[in-house]
């Protein structure tokens, strides 16, 4: 009972954080006319905030686990207002499809090439592998599957 | 049609009931892999048309949902917290890899948007694709988007990545834990993330996870200016053609 109650105050006060961070954060933007998105900046204080320490961690520990966990929810409205926009696309869908499926895996094979490659480079790459090696061992001997 | 605090409630209590009812239905076997936004979606919007009921009005009551996107958006720092020790190795190649990540998903989405000759409000809205959806709606508002065309952009743009990334990256024999990682989570968000989590690679969902919030703060920085700098290069090509 009393954890139960102790876990509510957590959440409720959590949740007081976050409204307040993107309060804040709206005002900041606000007045020094920044070209950024509020929750963006409060993320970034967010994280400060956390990294030092000055939040406790374990305090916005649970409501940032049901934030994430009911994201997807919220931006169903906005999914559904996609009916009001829809004679804007209906023209092109095949074009905008094609863009979004190319450039999602240009995007993707480019950025895992260049990692690939930068880490040859800078020498990082050998210990790395070994150490795959080393943890692909004993998986392996189970017989999973290792590499993807 | 229904007046006032009570339609408003239940709007904003129906989208979230038919989420949940969809998310079960997800589970099922022949519904596995559809994401339950899309069939959630997909309902309401069905829904509306079947009751006659006007999109603005609908969104009276579920404006407050999407209310609720910006504290929960906050809250994506804590797993980027948790992940932390992630940034403390490899520093070169995961730094760079985050800007070049950032820089390629928004120049590529550009030119390929011009070579289809895309209307270029469609074009800005598809700029923060490869972002989580709440950050891309926010980015998106910020340069001159259509938030609801970013949201759907986003939604596809994580269920190709979800599905074709482990394909993909073996085709182009890439085997490195950072650099899969890194690429996923930057070009397919939470959806790609997620997909390498089922296949239990903690080392490469922890990469991930902590690429998709800094390609997404980056992206929210660097687009705006690479927005003005396209806009000029236009008018700059359009005068040179006259």
């Amino acid at each position: 009972m009393k954890l139960a109650f102790k876990k509510a105050a957590r959440i409720v006060s959590g949740f007081i954080i976050l409204v307040l961070l993107q309060f804040l954060s709206e005002k900041i933007i606000h007045a020094l006319r920044l070209n950024l998105p509020p929750t963006i900046l409060g993320m970034i204080i967010f994280a400060l905030l956390l990294n030092f320490k000055i939040i406790p961690i374990r305090l916005v520990k649970d409501i940032c686990t049901i934030a994430i966990s009911v994201l997807p929810v919220l931006f169903v409205p906005l999914l559904v207002g996609i009916t009001v926009h829809y004679h804007l696309i209906k023209n092109d869908l095949i074009s905008i499809l094609a863009v979004i499926i190319l450039t999602t895996f240009i995007t993707m094979i480019l950025t895992a090439i260049f990692v690939d490659k930068v880490m040859e480079w800078t020498g990082k790459k050998a210990p790395e592998n070994k150490q795959d090696v080393q943890n692909i061992l004993p998986a392996a001997a189970k017989g999973d599957k290792i590499k993807c | 049609m229904l007046s006032g605090l009570f339609s408003k409630f239940l709007y904003f209590s129906l989208t979230f009931a038919i989420f949940y009812i969809c998310k079960y239905f997800c589970r099922l076997r022949p519904l596995k892999k559809l994401p339950p936004i899309i069939l959630s979606g997909a309902v309401i919007i069905l829904l509306l048309k079947f009751f006659n009921i006007d999109f603005s009005e609908y969104n009276s009551g579920a404006k407050y949902v999407t209310y609720l996107l910006g504290p929960a958006t906050i809250a994506l720092a804590y797993p980027l917290i948790k992940n932390k020790e992630v940034l403390l190795q490899n520093k070169r190649a995961i730094y760079f890899g985050f800007l070049f990540a950032a820089f390629i998903a928004i120049i590529s989405t550009a030119i390929l948007g011009k070579f289809f000759h895309t209307k270029l409000s469609i074009i800005i809205s598809m700029l923060p694709k490869s972002v989580t959806t709440p950050i891309a709606v926010e980015i998106s508002k910020t340069i001159g988007g259509i938030p609801e065309l970013t949201a759907c952009a986003v939604i596809i743009t994580g269920i190709i990545g979800g599905l074709f990334a482990r394909r993909l990256l073996k085709l182009f024999k890439i085997d490195n834990d950072i650099a899969i990682g890194l690429s996923v989570g930057a070009a397919a968000h939470v959806m790609g993330t997620s997909s390498l989590a089922e296949r239990k690679q903690f080392k490469q969902v922890a990469i991930s996870t902590v690429a998709l919030t800094i390609v997404a703060i980056l992206t929210a920085i660097l687009a705006p200016v690479l927005i003005k700098l396209y806009l000029k290069l236009a008018e700059i090509v359009t005068i040179l053609q006259n």
